[in-house]
């Protein structure tokens, strides 16, 4: 009855799961940045904001653009296009939970059929 | 079926029909030995860590996926109607107080043999929402994102 991509499930969850990521994506939304001013406001050091980068670039949340030696990220608007991303998951979590029901609740159905032969 | 009732509100409803006994149905909800042979999707294995089902009663799973990551649901029970209703908060807890807190309504209904269960799952409504979180995930979603594509 569904189809579940836990491999994107998991990315989702742990991608936007940490608050540091969320504000990069918020400050994106006003713009495209360079790693280093994105750093600024979090107090972290450029390769743990560049760490936080790689993930939401694996996870098509942005993208970059290279200018001399700087890099100048956005947010990838495809994957962003699809607005209710977040909303997407819990809906793929959702139809996975109503089938994992529907497995225990046929199974144990069977276990008590074969108990009362 | 996914609702967007405004820039900072939705709603999604999902349903499936069951063929057994409403009772059945409500059990594997609201008794713990049940629900942890069948929560998570498939390959995920869960650990309840609290599981008062009251009203104002708490809960807690650990969903280990196969690939080793621990992802945390917890609330609180709201409401509770034998075989027929189960409200509850719920909250993603990966170490993460900005994630908006949302409520979820599981409605057995009872038909004949067997039972329709509907998943309903909204944001809080949104004077609770002001009160917790200036900031939720959903209207960054609706109102940043909105914002930057216009």
């Amino acid at each position: 009855m569904v189809n579940y991509n836990e491999g994107r499930l998991n990315q989702v969850f742990s991608v936007l799961a940490d608050p540091t990521r969320r504000a990069i994506l918020q400050e994106l939304s006003r713009g495209e940045q360079t790693t280093k001013k994105l750093a600024e406001p979090f107090d972290m050091s450029l390769p743990a904001i560049s760490k936080h980068m790689k993930i939401l670039e694996n996870a098509d949340l942005v993208s970059f653009r290279k200018v001399g030696r700087n890099k100048y990220y956005y947010l990838q608007t495809n994957a962003i296009d699809d607005a209710a991303l977040w909303i997407d998951t819990l809906k793929s979590f959702w139809e996975s939970q109503l089938s994992s029901l529907e497995k225990y609740l046929l199974n144990s159905e069977e276990e008590k059929g074969g108990n009362e032969k | 079926m996914i609702t967007m009732n405004n820039a900072q509100n939705f709603t999604l409803q999902l349903s499936n029909t069951y063929s057994v006994p409403t009772e059945r149905v409500f059990n594997a909800w609201t008794k713990p030995e049940e629900l942890e042979k069948w929560w998570g999707p498939a390959g995920f294995k869960t650990k309840i860590v609290e599981m008062n089902v009251e009203v104002d009663g708490k809960y807690k799973y650990n969903m280990h996926s196969p690939d080793g990551q621990v992802h945390i649901i917890a609330g609180q029970y709201l409401e509770i109607v034998k075989n027929e209703k189960l409200v509850f908060t719920w909250k993603w807890e990966n170490g993460d107080d900005e994630f908006p807190n949302t409520v979820v309504t599981v409605d057995f209904i009872n038909k004949n043999e067997s039972t329709e269960l509907v998943i309903t799952h909204k944001d809080l409504p949104s004077e609770a929402e002001a009160n917790n979180h200036s900031h939720g995930w959903t209207s960054f979603l609706h109102e940043g994102l909105k914002s930057y594509l216009a």
